[in-house]
Protein backbone atom coordinates (compact mmCIF):
# COMPACT_ATOMS: atom_id res chain seq x y z
CA UNK A 1 0.00 0.00 0.00
CA UNK A 2 0.59 3.23 -1.12
CA UNK A 3 1.31 6.10 1.93
CA UNK A 4 2.04 8.98 0.10
CA UNK A 5 1.42 12.35 2.06
CA UNK A 6 1.27 15.92 0.27
CA UNK A 7 3.46 18.56 1.75
CA UNK A 8 1.11 22.00 1.27
CA UNK A 9 4.46 23.90 2.06
CA UNK A 10 6.80 22.19 -0.07
CA UNK A 11 4.55 21.44 -2.86
CA UNK A 12 5.25 17.32 -2.88
CA UNK A 13 4.11 14.31 -2.54
CA UNK A 14 6.67 11.74 -0.25
CA UNK A 15 6.41 8.75 1.19
CA UNK A 16 5.47 8.59 4.68
CA UNK A 17 8.31 5.15 5.74
CA UNK A 18 11.19 7.42 3.87
CA UNK A 19 10.04 10.71 6.07
CA UNK A 20 9.82 8.03 8.94
CA UNK A 21 13.21 6.33 8.56
CA UNK A 22 15.37 10.13 7.44
CA UNK A 23 13.70 11.45 11.14
CA UNK A 24 14.88 8.14 12.98
CA UNK A 25 18.25 7.98 11.56
CA UNK A 26 19.12 11.58 12.32
CA UNK A 27 17.74 11.99 15.40
CA UNK A 28 19.19 8.86 16.70
CA UNK A 29 22.73 10.77 15.85
CA UNK A 30 21.71 13.92 17.25
CA UNK A 31 21.16 11.61 20.79
CA UNK A 32 23.99 10.29 20.62
CA UNK A 33 26.44 12.86 19.27
CA UNK A 34 24.00 15.75 20.70
CA UNK A 35 24.10 17.09 17.18
CA UNK A 36 21.21 18.89 15.55
CA UNK A 37 21.88 16.59 12.41
CA UNK A 38 20.67 19.35 9.92
CA UNK A 39 24.22 18.92 8.11
CA UNK A 40 22.72 15.88 7.24
CA UNK A 41 19.40 15.74 7.21
CA UNK A 42 18.84 18.86 4.62
CA UNK A 43 20.98 17.12 1.99
CA UNK A 44 18.93 13.99 2.39
CA UNK A 45 16.02 16.43 2.19
CA UNK A 46 16.63 17.71 -1.02
CA UNK A 47 17.31 14.46 -2.33
CA UNK A 48 14.23 13.26 -2.25
CA UNK A 49 12.92 16.40 -3.83
CA UNK A 50 12.12 18.87 -1.41
CA UNK A 51 12.47 22.62 -2.04
CA UNK A 52 16.20 23.74 -0.70
CA UNK A 53 14.88 26.71 0.99
CA UNK A 54 12.20 24.34 2.74
CA UNK A 55 14.12 21.42 3.68
CA UNK A 56 16.43 23.91 5.75
CA UNK A 57 13.12 25.40 7.75
CA UNK A 58 11.47 22.16 8.11
CA UNK A 59 14.47 20.78 8.95
CA UNK A 60 14.65 23.22 12.04
CA UNK A 61 11.34 22.46 12.90
CA UNK A 62 12.12 19.12 13.16
CA UNK A 63 15.46 19.46 15.55
CA UNK A 64 12.82 21.58 17.56
CA UNK A 65 11.70 17.86 18.28
CA UNK A 66 14.78 15.58 18.62
CA UNK A 67 16.66 18.11 20.79
CA UNK A 68 14.16 18.78 23.32
CA UNK A 69 13.46 14.93 23.42
CA UNK A 70 17.31 14.47 23.86
CA UNK A 71 17.72 17.24 26.18
CA UNK A 72 15.06 15.81 28.25
CA UNK A 73 16.25 12.38 28.57
CA UNK A 74 19.55 13.81 29.37
CA UNK A 75 18.11 16.36 31.82
CA UNK A 76 16.84 13.38 33.46
CA UNK A 77 20.34 11.43 33.75
CA UNK A 78 21.96 14.42 34.93
CA UNK A 79 24.14 15.47 32.18
CA UNK A 80 23.05 18.50 30.59
CA UNK A 81 24.98 21.84 32.88
CA UNK A 82 22.22 24.35 32.31
CA UNK A 83 24.51 27.53 33.24
CA UNK A 84 27.08 26.65 31.39
CA UNK A 85 24.39 26.13 28.01
CA UNK A 86 22.93 29.04 28.88
CA UNK A 87 25.94 31.39 28.20
CA UNK A 88 27.13 29.27 24.96
CA UNK A 89 23.31 30.40 24.27
CA UNK A 90 23.43 34.03 25.06
CA UNK A 91 27.45 33.92 22.94
CA UNK A 92 25.52 32.05 19.73
CA UNK A 93 22.72 34.28 19.45
CA UNK A 94 25.10 37.63 18.99
CA UNK A 95 27.20 35.42 17.39
CA UNK A 96 24.69 34.16 14.72
CA UNK A 97 23.29 37.95 14.15
CA UNK A 98 26.83 39.22 13.34
CA UNK A 99 27.36 36.28 11.30
CA UNK A 100 24.25 36.69 9.27
CA UNK A 101 25.14 40.65 8.83
CA UNK A 102 28.79 39.46 8.15
CA UNK A 103 27.09 37.20 5.43
CA UNK A 104 24.58 40.17 4.08
CA UNK A 105 28.18 41.97 3.15
CA UNK A 106 29.81 39.19 1.18
CA UNK A 107 26.22 38.74 -0.87
CA UNK A 108 26.57 42.58 -1.68
CA UNK A 109 30.21 42.16 -2.72
CA UNK A 110 29.46 39.01 -4.71
CA UNK A 111 31.44 36.06 -2.78
CA UNK A 112 29.27 34.84 -0.16
CA UNK A 113 29.09 31.39 -1.82
CA UNK A 114 32.79 30.92 -2.14
CA UNK A 115 33.45 32.13 1.59
CA UNK A 116 30.34 29.53 3.11
CA UNK A 117 31.59 26.72 0.95
CA UNK A 118 35.19 26.90 2.20
CA UNK A 119 34.35 27.52 5.45
CA UNK A 120 32.60 24.88 5.72
CA UNK A 121 34.87 22.53 4.05
CA UNK A 122 37.63 23.68 6.33
CA UNK A 123 35.85 23.14 9.72
CA UNK A 124 34.38 20.33 8.66
CA UNK A 125 37.41 18.50 7.57
CA UNK A 126 39.97 20.40 10.64
CA UNK A 127 37.58 19.46 13.16
CA UNK A 128 36.82 15.95 11.73
CA UNK A 129 40.65 14.97 11.45
CA UNK A 130 41.10 16.77 14.96
CA UNK A 131 38.81 14.70 16.35
CA UNK A 132 39.77 11.35 14.91
CA UNK A 133 43.22 11.59 15.81
CA UNK A 134 42.76 13.07 19.22
CA UNK A 135 40.44 10.19 20.00
CA UNK A 136 42.96 7.47 18.51
CA UNK A 137 45.72 9.01 20.43
CA UNK A 138 43.53 8.94 23.51
CA UNK A 139 41.96 5.48 23.02
CA UNK A 140 45.63 3.85 22.93
CA UNK A 141 47.03 6.21 26.16
CA UNK A 142 44.15 4.49 27.82
CA UNK A 143 45.63 0.97 27.19
CA UNK A 144 48.57 1.70 28.81
CA UNK A 145 49.27 2.89 32.30
CA UNK A 146 49.42 6.81 32.54
CA UNK A 147 52.11 7.61 34.24
CA UNK A 148 52.29 10.84 35.03
CA UNK A 149 49.77 13.73 34.62
CA UNK A 150 51.00 16.23 31.83
CA UNK A 151 52.33 19.48 32.69
CA UNK A 152 48.96 22.04 31.57
CA UNK A 153 49.43 23.28 28.09
CA UNK A 154 49.57 26.93 27.33
CA UNK A 155 46.32 27.07 26.02
CA UNK A 156 45.14 25.91 29.79
CA UNK A 157 47.49 28.59 31.63
CA UNK A 158 46.16 30.65 29.66
CA UNK A 159 42.52 30.54 30.10
CA UNK A 160 43.42 30.25 33.48
CA UNK A 161 44.41 33.63 33.97
CA UNK A 162 40.88 35.15 32.75
CA UNK A 163 39.10 37.13 35.12
CA UNK A 164 35.57 36.11 36.62
CA UNK A 165 35.67 32.57 37.25
CA UNK A 166 32.75 30.89 38.12
CA UNK A 167 32.13 27.50 38.59
CA UNK A 168 30.34 24.56 36.86
CA UNK A 169 29.19 21.71 38.87
CA UNK A 170 28.18 19.47 36.38
CA UNK A 171 30.76 19.71 34.22
CA UNK A 172 33.14 19.70 36.95
CA UNK A 173 34.97 22.68 35.43
CA UNK A 174 36.14 26.27 37.10
CA UNK A 175 36.21 28.98 34.09
CA UNK A 176 35.76 32.51 33.38
CA UNK A 177 32.41 33.65 32.46
CA UNK A 178 34.23 35.36 29.14
CA UNK A 179 35.07 31.40 27.46
CA UNK A 180 30.79 30.42 27.43
CA UNK A 181 29.94 33.32 26.11
CA UNK A 182 33.36 34.16 23.71
CA UNK A 183 33.08 30.63 22.47
CA UNK A 184 29.11 30.94 21.83
CA UNK A 185 29.68 33.89 20.22
CA UNK A 186 32.29 32.00 17.70
CA UNK A 187 30.04 29.38 16.90
CA UNK A 188 27.08 31.36 16.36
CA UNK A 189 29.17 33.32 14.17
CA UNK A 190 30.39 30.32 12.13
CA UNK A 191 27.03 28.58 12.24
CA UNK A 192 25.43 31.62 10.96
CA UNK A 193 28.05 31.61 8.37
CA UNK A 194 27.26 28.19 7.31
CA UNK A 195 23.30 28.17 7.35
CA UNK A 196 23.48 25.16 10.23
CA UNK A 197 22.47 24.82 13.40
CA UNK A 198 26.62 24.79 14.97
CA UNK A 199 25.84 21.14 16.13
CA UNK A 200 28.89 19.55 15.30
CA UNK A 201 31.21 22.75 15.74
CA UNK A 202 29.59 23.42 19.98
CA UNK A 203 30.42 19.79 20.49
CA UNK A 204 33.88 19.77 19.91
CA UNK A 205 34.32 22.97 21.31
CA UNK A 206 33.29 22.35 24.97
CA UNK A 207 35.35 19.26 24.82
CA UNK A 208 38.46 20.56 23.66
CA UNK A 209 38.63 24.07 24.81
CA UNK A 210 35.67 24.21 27.63
CA UNK A 211 37.35 20.69 28.83
CA UNK A 212 33.74 19.45 29.61
CA UNK A 213 33.12 15.34 30.00
CA UNK A 214 31.61 14.07 26.66
CA UNK A 215 28.23 12.73 28.26
CA UNK A 216 27.44 16.32 29.60
CA UNK A 217 28.35 17.73 26.35
CA UNK A 218 25.75 15.88 24.70
CA UNK A 219 23.35 17.20 26.54
CA UNK A 220 23.91 20.52 27.00
CA UNK A 221 25.06 20.74 23.03
CA UNK A 222 20.93 19.32 22.77
CA UNK A 223 19.54 22.05 25.38
CA UNK A 224 21.35 25.03 23.41
CA UNK A 225 20.24 23.79 19.85
CA UNK A 226 16.87 23.45 21.02
CA UNK A 227 16.84 27.15 21.94
CA UNK A 228 18.21 28.10 18.24
CA UNK A 229 16.18 25.82 16.16
CA UNK A 230 13.17 27.86 18.19
CA UNK A 231 14.54 31.03 17.17
CA UNK A 232 15.02 29.88 13.39
CA UNK A 233 11.68 28.58 13.15
CA UNK A 234 9.93 30.84 14.14
CA UNK A 235 11.88 33.78 12.04
CA UNK A 236 11.83 31.48 8.70
CA UNK A 237 8.11 31.15 9.17
CA UNK A 238 7.24 34.54 9.80
CA UNK A 239 9.54 35.93 7.34
CA UNK A 240 9.88 33.29 4.44
CA UNK A 241 6.88 31.27 5.08
CA UNK A 242 9.12 27.97 4.22
CA UNK A 243 8.53 26.06 7.25
CA UNK A 244 6.28 22.81 6.15
CA UNK A 245 4.65 21.25 9.44
CA UNK A 246 3.62 18.22 7.68
CA UNK A 247 7.00 17.43 6.41
CA UNK A 248 8.58 17.97 9.97
CA UNK A 249 5.88 16.55 11.60
CA UNK A 250 6.36 12.94 9.90
CA UNK A 251 10.29 13.98 10.41
CA UNK A 252 9.83 14.58 14.16
CA UNK A 253 7.29 11.08 14.54
CA UNK A 254 11.11 9.64 13.47
CA UNK A 255 13.59 11.56 15.32
CA UNK A 256 11.75 12.00 19.09
CA UNK A 257 12.17 7.85 18.76
CA UNK A 258 15.73 7.87 17.40
CA UNK A 259 17.46 10.57 19.33
CA UNK A 260 16.17 8.47 22.44
CA UNK A 261 17.42 5.25 21.51
CA UNK A 262 20.80 7.59 21.10
CA UNK A 263 20.69 8.76 24.01
CA UNK A 264 20.43 5.28 25.85
CA UNK A 265 23.16 4.55 22.82
CA UNK A 266 25.59 7.24 23.74
CA UNK A 267 25.50 5.94 27.43
CA UNK A 268 26.86 2.88 26.65
CA UNK A 269 29.70 4.01 24.70
CA UNK A 270 33.03 5.10 25.80
CA UNK A 271 34.20 9.11 25.54
CA UNK A 272 36.56 8.06 23.22
CA UNK A 273 34.14 5.88 20.93
CA UNK A 274 31.72 8.52 20.76
CA UNK A 275 34.34 11.19 19.81
CA UNK A 276 35.96 9.01 16.86
CA UNK A 277 32.53 7.93 15.86
CA UNK A 278 31.47 11.70 15.65
CA UNK A 279 34.91 12.40 13.55
CA UNK A 280 34.61 9.43 11.33
CA UNK A 281 31.55 10.79 10.21
CA UNK A 282 31.92 14.79 9.67
CA UNK A 283 34.77 13.72 7.92
CA UNK A 284 32.64 11.17 5.46
CA UNK A 285 30.54 14.71 4.81
CA UNK A 286 33.30 16.70 3.94
CA UNK A 287 34.16 13.82 1.86
CA UNK A 288 31.01 14.10 -0.06
CA UNK A 289 31.23 17.78 -0.16
CA UNK A 290 34.68 17.88 -1.25
CA UNK A 291 33.60 15.24 -4.14
CA UNK A 292 30.61 17.50 -4.48
CA UNK A 293 32.81 20.77 -5.41
CA UNK A 294 35.29 18.66 -7.68
CA UNK A 295 33.15 16.56 -9.44
CA UNK A 296 31.71 17.63 -13.01
CA UNK A 297 27.85 18.42 -11.73
CA UNK A 298 25.02 16.67 -13.26
CA UNK A 299 23.28 20.38 -13.95
CA UNK A 300 24.98 23.62 -13.98
CA UNK A 301 21.86 25.39 -13.00
CA UNK A 302 20.03 24.36 -9.43
CA UNK A 303 17.45 25.92 -7.34
CA UNK A 304 18.49 28.31 -4.91
CA UNK A 305 18.55 27.85 -1.24
CA UNK A 306 19.59 25.12 1.17
CA UNK A 307 22.75 25.32 3.59
CA UNK B 1 -19.09 20.74 -66.06
CA UNK B 2 -18.20 17.85 -63.72
CA UNK B 3 -20.36 15.22 -63.22
CA UNK B 4 -22.70 14.72 -59.98
CA UNK B 5 -20.64 11.46 -59.01
CA UNK B 6 -17.67 13.37 -59.49
CA UNK B 7 -18.51 16.42 -56.97
CA UNK B 8 -19.83 13.86 -54.37
CA UNK B 9 -16.60 12.34 -54.73
CA UNK B 10 -14.85 15.75 -54.28
CA UNK B 11 -16.62 16.63 -51.09
CA UNK B 12 -16.52 13.20 -49.48
CA UNK B 13 -12.64 13.64 -49.82
CA UNK B 14 -12.53 17.42 -48.98
CA UNK B 15 -14.67 16.15 -46.07
CA UNK B 16 -12.47 13.57 -44.87
CA UNK B 17 -8.77 15.68 -44.84
CA UNK B 18 -10.13 19.40 -43.72
CA UNK B 19 -8.91 19.94 -40.61
CA UNK B 20 -12.15 20.29 -38.55
CA UNK B 21 -13.39 24.51 -37.65
CA UNK B 22 -13.43 25.52 -34.30
CA UNK B 23 -16.74 25.34 -32.55
CA UNK B 24 -18.75 28.43 -32.57
CA UNK B 25 -17.52 30.68 -29.69
CA UNK B 26 -19.31 29.59 -26.63
CA UNK B 27 -19.02 25.75 -27.31
CA UNK B 28 -16.33 24.10 -26.14
CA UNK B 29 -15.10 21.20 -28.33
CA UNK B 30 -12.16 20.02 -25.79
CA UNK B 31 -13.57 18.20 -23.05
CA UNK B 32 -10.87 17.65 -19.81
CA UNK B 33 -11.65 15.11 -17.29
CA UNK B 34 -11.08 16.42 -14.57
CA UNK B 35 -11.81 19.70 -15.14
CA UNK B 36 -11.33 20.50 -11.35
CA UNK B 37 -8.44 18.71 -9.23
CA UNK B 38 -8.51 19.09 -5.41
CA UNK B 39 -5.24 18.42 -3.79
CA UNK B 40 -5.54 17.81 -0.48
CA UNK B 41 -3.36 15.73 2.00
CA UNK B 42 -2.87 12.38 -0.12
CA UNK B 43 -2.47 13.87 -2.94
CA UNK B 44 -0.07 11.93 -5.32
CA UNK B 45 -0.39 13.75 -8.82
CA UNK B 46 -3.36 13.39 -11.06
CA UNK B 47 -4.25 11.70 -14.13
CA UNK B 48 -6.02 13.94 -16.95
CA UNK B 49 -7.30 12.91 -20.32
CA UNK B 50 -8.38 15.42 -22.93
CA UNK B 51 -10.83 14.32 -25.92
CA UNK B 52 -11.63 16.28 -28.32
CA UNK B 53 -13.29 15.47 -32.17
CA UNK B 54 -10.61 15.14 -34.65
CA UNK B 55 -10.46 13.97 -38.25
CA UNK B 56 -8.87 10.64 -39.33
CA UNK B 57 -5.90 12.22 -41.03
CA UNK B 58 -4.47 15.15 -39.15
CA UNK B 59 -1.84 14.78 -36.74
CA UNK B 60 -2.74 15.97 -33.06
CA UNK B 61 -0.52 17.62 -30.60
CA UNK B 62 -2.07 18.18 -27.30
CA UNK B 63 -0.14 20.68 -24.23
CA UNK B 64 -1.21 20.77 -20.70
CA UNK B 65 0.63 24.16 -19.72
CA UNK B 66 1.27 25.83 -16.52
CA UNK B 67 1.16 30.07 -15.24
CA UNK B 68 4.39 31.43 -16.96
CA UNK B 69 6.44 33.37 -14.69
CA UNK B 70 10.34 34.28 -14.27
CA UNK B 71 12.26 31.56 -13.01
CA UNK B 72 15.43 32.71 -10.76
CA UNK B 73 18.16 29.82 -10.65
CA UNK B 74 21.74 29.27 -9.29
CA UNK B 75 24.30 28.78 -12.36
CA UNK B 76 27.28 26.67 -11.55
CA UNK B 77 30.74 27.49 -12.35
CA UNK B 78 34.57 26.08 -11.57
CA UNK B 79 36.15 28.68 -9.48
CA UNK B 80 39.82 28.71 -9.37
CA UNK B 81 39.76 25.77 -12.45
CA UNK B 82 38.87 23.35 -9.77
CA UNK B 83 36.05 23.95 -7.31
CA UNK B 84 32.60 23.81 -8.79
CA UNK B 85 30.15 25.88 -7.12
CA UNK B 86 27.37 28.68 -7.33
CA UNK B 87 28.71 31.51 -9.63
CA UNK B 88 26.08 33.48 -10.35
CA UNK B 89 22.10 33.96 -10.84
CA UNK B 90 20.27 33.46 -13.75
CA UNK B 91 17.08 34.45 -14.99
CA UNK B 92 14.77 32.85 -17.24
CA UNK B 93 12.03 34.66 -17.76
CA UNK B 94 8.11 34.00 -18.94
CA UNK B 95 9.06 30.18 -18.08
CA UNK B 96 5.76 27.74 -18.07
CA UNK B 97 5.72 25.66 -14.69
CA UNK B 98 4.26 23.20 -16.39
CA UNK B 99 4.88 22.42 -19.80
CA UNK B 100 3.75 18.55 -21.18
CA UNK B 101 3.36 17.66 -24.69
CA UNK B 102 1.73 15.20 -26.16
CA UNK B 103 1.70 14.20 -30.00
CA UNK B 104 0.07 11.57 -32.31
CA UNK B 105 2.64 11.59 -35.03
CA UNK B 106 6.71 12.07 -34.85
CA UNK B 107 7.38 15.71 -33.90
CA UNK B 108 9.02 15.96 -37.33
CA UNK B 109 6.08 14.74 -38.94
CA UNK B 110 3.86 17.64 -37.31
CA UNK B 111 5.17 20.87 -39.51
CA UNK B 112 8.79 22.24 -39.94
CA UNK B 113 10.48 23.73 -36.66
CA UNK B 114 9.82 27.42 -37.82
CA UNK B 115 6.32 26.63 -37.88
CA UNK B 116 6.26 24.72 -34.74
CA UNK B 117 8.14 27.78 -32.93
CA UNK B 118 5.65 30.23 -34.22
CA UNK B 119 2.78 27.94 -32.76
CA UNK B 120 4.89 27.79 -29.52
CA UNK B 121 5.01 24.09 -29.73
CA UNK B 122 7.92 22.42 -28.34
CA UNK B 123 11.31 23.09 -25.73
CA UNK B 124 12.68 25.83 -28.08
CA UNK B 125 10.08 27.81 -27.92
CA UNK B 126 9.52 28.11 -24.04
CA UNK B 127 11.09 31.15 -22.01
CA UNK B 128 12.60 34.36 -22.66
CA UNK B 129 15.12 36.90 -22.26
CA UNK B 130 18.51 36.15 -22.30
CA UNK B 131 19.27 33.21 -20.22
CA UNK B 132 16.63 31.30 -22.65
CA UNK B 133 18.29 31.92 -25.98
CA UNK B 134 21.88 30.88 -25.03
CA UNK B 135 21.26 27.11 -25.74
CA UNK B 136 23.96 25.77 -23.44
CA UNK B 137 21.16 27.09 -20.25
CA UNK B 138 18.03 26.58 -22.24
CA UNK B 139 19.10 22.66 -22.15
CA UNK B 140 20.26 22.98 -18.73
CA UNK B 141 16.39 24.24 -17.54
CA UNK B 142 15.16 21.34 -19.84
CA UNK B 143 17.15 18.77 -18.26
CA UNK B 144 16.09 20.26 -14.34
CA UNK B 145 12.51 20.56 -15.37
CA UNK B 146 12.64 17.39 -17.25
CA UNK B 147 14.13 15.24 -13.98
CA UNK B 148 11.28 17.24 -11.75
CA UNK B 149 8.76 15.67 -14.03
CA UNK B 150 7.45 19.10 -14.84
CA UNK B 151 8.57 19.33 -18.85
CA UNK B 152 7.82 16.64 -21.18
CA UNK B 153 7.61 15.80 -24.96
CA UNK B 154 6.00 12.38 -26.02
CA UNK B 155 5.54 11.46 -29.06
CA UNK B 156 2.59 8.96 -30.64
CA UNK B 157 0.97 9.08 -27.26
CA UNK B 158 -1.79 11.00 -28.74
CA UNK B 159 -4.62 8.03 -29.75
CA UNK B 160 -7.36 8.42 -32.12
CA UNK B 161 -10.37 6.48 -30.90
CA UNK B 162 -14.24 6.25 -31.76
CA UNK B 163 -16.66 8.68 -30.63
CA UNK B 164 -20.11 8.42 -29.49
CA UNK B 165 -20.88 10.35 -32.41
CA UNK B 166 -19.78 8.59 -34.76
CA UNK B 167 -16.45 10.41 -35.86
CA UNK B 168 -12.77 9.85 -34.29
CA UNK B 169 -11.45 11.59 -31.62
CA UNK B 170 -7.85 12.41 -30.11
CA UNK B 171 -7.53 11.05 -26.38
CA UNK B 172 -4.50 11.84 -24.31
CA UNK B 173 -3.99 11.29 -21.20
CA UNK B 174 -1.82 13.38 -19.06
CA UNK B 175 -0.02 12.79 -15.68
CA UNK B 176 0.11 15.99 -13.80
CA UNK B 177 2.54 15.41 -11.27
CA UNK B 178 2.24 15.89 -7.49
CA UNK B 179 4.80 19.10 -7.69
CA UNK B 180 2.73 20.90 -10.43
CA UNK B 181 2.18 24.44 -8.35
CA UNK B 182 -1.82 24.81 -7.81
CA UNK B 183 -3.19 26.72 -10.07
CA UNK B 184 -4.84 27.35 -13.39
CA UNK B 185 -3.64 25.07 -16.23
CA UNK B 186 -3.98 25.48 -19.88
CA UNK B 187 -4.89 22.61 -22.26
CA UNK B 188 -4.40 23.67 -25.62
CA UNK B 189 -5.31 20.90 -28.55
CA UNK B 190 -3.38 21.92 -32.45
CA UNK B 191 -4.15 19.72 -35.12
CA UNK B 192 -1.68 19.62 -38.52
CA UNK B 193 -1.78 18.66 -41.79
CA UNK B 194 0.10 19.01 -44.77
CA UNK B 195 2.82 20.70 -42.59
CA UNK B 196 0.35 23.51 -41.57
CA UNK B 197 -1.11 23.60 -37.88
CA UNK B 198 -3.33 25.63 -35.83
CA UNK B 199 -4.77 26.10 -32.89
CA UNK B 200 -7.88 23.72 -33.06
CA UNK B 201 -9.41 24.45 -29.23
CA UNK B 202 -8.53 25.17 -25.67
CA UNK B 203 -9.35 24.64 -22.29
CA UNK B 204 -8.27 24.85 -18.31
CA UNK B 205 -7.88 22.80 -15.65
CA UNK B 206 -8.35 23.69 -12.27
CA UNK B 207 -5.95 22.77 -9.38
CA UNK B 208 -6.40 23.93 -5.90
CA UNK B 209 -5.22 23.20 -2.79
CA UNK B 210 -8.29 21.67 -0.47
CA UNK B 211 -9.11 20.28 3.15
CA UNK B 212 -6.18 20.49 5.49
CA UNK B 213 -3.43 21.13 2.90
CA UNK B 214 -5.45 24.31 2.12
CA UNK B 215 -5.32 25.65 5.99
CA UNK B 216 -1.75 24.33 6.22
CA UNK B 217 -0.50 26.80 3.27
CA UNK B 218 -3.21 29.04 4.40
CA UNK B 219 -1.99 29.30 7.78
CA UNK B 220 1.39 29.64 6.67
CA UNK B 221 1.06 32.45 4.36
CA UNK B 222 -1.25 34.62 6.01
CA UNK B 223 -0.05 33.99 9.73
CA UNK B 224 3.64 33.25 9.55
CA UNK B 225 4.33 34.20 13.07
CA UNK B 226 1.33 32.01 14.70
CA UNK B 227 1.84 29.10 12.23
CA UNK B 228 6.20 28.92 13.75
CA UNK B 229 4.66 29.57 17.00
CA UNK B 230 2.34 25.89 16.52
CA UNK B 231 5.29 24.83 14.84
CA UNK B 232 7.65 24.88 17.76
CA UNK B 233 4.72 23.81 20.39
CA UNK B 234 4.11 20.75 18.80
CA UNK B 235 7.62 19.72 17.84
CA UNK B 236 8.65 20.70 21.01
CA UNK B 237 5.56 18.89 23.10
CA UNK B 238 6.10 15.74 20.57
CA UNK B 239 9.35 15.97 22.32
CA UNK B 240 8.89 15.94 25.01
CA UNK B 241 5.73 13.62 25.38
CA UNK B 242 8.85 11.36 23.73
CA UNK B 243 11.14 11.68 26.41
CA UNK B 244 8.76 11.22 29.34
CA UNK B 245 7.16 7.60 27.49
CA UNK B 246 10.26 6.61 27.03
CA UNK B 247 11.65 7.37 30.60
CA UNK B 248 8.49 5.67 32.16
CA UNK B 249 9.80 2.28 30.03
CA UNK B 250 12.99 3.01 31.59
CA UNK B 251 13.05 3.18 34.98
CA UNK B 252 14.95 6.58 35.93
CA UNK B 253 16.87 6.64 32.56
CA UNK B 254 20.32 6.10 31.71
Amino acid sequence: MDFSIYLPVAGSSVSMWVLLALGGVVGFLSGLFGVGGGFLMTPLLIMIGIPPTVAAASDSNQIVAASSSGTYAHARAGSVDFRMGTLLLLGGLVGGSVGVYFIKILRALGNADFVITVTYVVMLGGIGSYMFVESLRSMRVDRRVRREEPRPSLYARLVGRLPWKIDFPRSRVELSLLMPLALGFLVGALAAIMGVGGGFIMVPVMVYLLRMPMHVVVGTSLFQILFTCVNVTVLQATLNGTVDFVLALFLLLGSVVGAQIGAQASKRLKADQLKILMAVIVLAVTAKMLLGLVLTPHNLLTYAGGH
Amino acid sequence: MQSPSRALAAAVLAAAFAVPEPLSPGVQSVQVEPSQVAVKMMYKGAALRVRVPVRDSACVATVLEGDERDLALKRKGKVLGLIWMNVGDVIFEHVPGVYLLRTSCPLVDLARPAVLEELGLGFGALGRGAAASDPTLRSELVRLKMRDGLWDVSEGTVTLEPGLDGGKHAVTDFFLPPKAAPGEYRVLVYVFEQGEGRLLDESTVQVSRAGVAAFISGLSLRHGLLYGILAVVVAAGAGLLTGVVFGLGGGKGH
